[in-house]
C-alpha cells in the first residue's frame, strides 16, 4: 500500500513517513541516515525535509561527534496534535505487528478489507484476519490496546490453519482474494 | 460522582424502581443462552455466538437492574451497557467484561454482513459470556 494515501494534508509521502518515523516511533534521537532509510527517501530528501521542520519548530537537531542526531520538539505547541494524527494513520500497522508479535500461537496475521486496500480513501475500521491457535481472548486484547492508541475499531478474526485451509465460504473468499497488509 | 451517576447525566441510562425478579429472570435466561450455545456451537456457530452475545447482554443488563437502572435507547441502548461494564470491569474485577463491546461488534458483523466464525471464537465468546454473567450475578 502507498503510505500517505490515509490522509493527504501532507506535502508529499515521503514527508509524512518522516514524520511518521520522528513522531511517532523513533525512540529516540536518530541519525539522518538513520532516519532517511526507515522512511524510505534520499539521504538529500531527508535533509532537505528536516531542515524545514526545524525552521519551523517541529524536530530539533544535535550534533554528536559527526553525527547529526534529530528528534521531534516536543515542546513545540502542536507536537502533541501532530503525533496524534500521525499515529491513527501511520500507527495501526507497525502497532498491530509489535502487539501481536507478543500473543503466543499466532502461524500468519494480516489486514484485509478497506484499510488494506489502496483504493480506499477513507476506511472506517480495520480488519485483521489471524491464521493459529492463539489464545482468542489475548489477540481480542491485543487488538484493542491498538484500537485504543489509532482511535479506530480494530476487528478480529481468528481461524485455525485447517480452517483457514479448507474454508471456502462468501467471506473466505472475499478475504483470500483481496488485497492485504502482511503483519508477521 | 459514581458511575451510573455520569452515565445518568450523559443520558444513556435512567433510574428505575428496583426490581430483583426482572434481573434473575435475564440470569436465568442467559445461563439458558449459554447452555444451547454449547450444545449447538458446532452445527451453528453464528447461532451460539449470537445466544452468548445475548447471554452477556442480558448479564449486563440485570446488574445494571440490580443497581436499579435501565439503559436508555435513544442513543443506541448498547452504548450505556458498554460503558456500564468496562466501568463494572474494574469494579468486580473481570476483565471479561471489558471484551462485551468486541462481543456486540463480532456479532453484528455476523448478523449484518459476511462474517462468520471459527470454533475458537465461538468458543472464546461462550467463555467470555459465562464470565461476565458469573460476574453479574454475584452482584445479586
Amino acid at each position: 500500500m502507498k503510505v500517505g494515501t490515509r490522509l493527504p494534508l501532507y506535502r508529499s509521502p515521503e514527508q509524512e513517513r518522516l514524520l511518521g518515523e520522528l513522531f511517532v516511533f523513533a525512540e529516540g534521537p536518530i541519525s539522518l541516515s538513520e532516519l532517511a532509510r526507515r522512511a524510505g527517501t534520499s539521504l538529500g530528501g531527508a535533509h532537505k525535509e528536516v531542515e524545514r521542520l526545524e525552521s519551523a519548530g517541529l524536530v530539533g537537531s544535535t550534533t554528536v561527534g559527526r553525527n547529526r542526531l534529530i528528534e521531534a520538539d516536543s515542546s513545540s505547541p502542536v507536537y502533541t496534535e501532530l503525533r496524534g494524527l500521525l499515529l491513527k494513520t501511520l500507527g495501526p500497522e507497525p502497532l498491530l505487528r509489535t502487539a501481536l508479535a507478543d500473543v503466543n500461537g499466532i502461524e500468519d496475521a494480516f489486514i484485509y478489507g478497506s484499510w488494506a486496500d489502496p483504493a480506499e480513501k477513507a476506511p472506517a475500521d480495520i480488519d485483521v484476519l489471524v491464521v493459529g491457535d492463539p489464545d482468542v481472548g489475548e489477540v481480542y486484547d491485543a487488538a484493542s490496546a491498538v484500537e485504543a492508541k489509532v482511535g479506530r475499531p480494530v476487528n478480529v478474526t481468528v481461524r485455525s490453519p485447517a480452517e483457514w485451509e479448507e474454508a471456502d465460504g462468501l467471506f473466505e473468499r472475499a478475504v483470500k482474494t483481496g488485497p492485504r497488509i502482511d503483519l508477521r | 460522582m459514581t458511575t451510573l451517576d455520569e452515565l445518568r447525566n450523559r443520558g444513556l441510562i435512567e433510574v428505575v424502581e428496583p426490581d430483583q425478579a426482572t434481573a434473575t429472570k435475564w440470569f436465568d435466561d442467559a445461563g439458558r443462552h449459554l447452555e444451547a450455545a454449547t450444545k449447538i456451537a458446532e452445527l451453528d456457530p453464528s447461532g451460539a455466538y449470537v445466544l452468548a452475545y445475548d447471554a452477556a447482554r442480558k448479564s449486563v443488563a440485570g446488574a445494571l437492574l440490580m443497581s436499579e437502572h435501565r439503559v436508555l435507547s435513544r442513543h443506541g441502548s448498547h452504548q450505556g451497557l458498554v460503558q456500564y461494564a468496562d466501568a463494572l470491569a474494574t469494579q468486580v474485577d473481570e476483565p471479561a467484561l471489558n471484551r462485551f463491546d468486541r462481543l456486540r461488534r463480532n456479532r453484528n458483523r455476523s448478523e449484518y454482513g459476511s462474517q462468520t466464525f471459527g470454533k475458537a471464537e465461538v468458543k472464546e465468546a461462550i467463555d467470555t459470556a459465562g464470565a461476565i454473567r458469573a460476574a453479574c450475578a454475584s452482584l445479586i
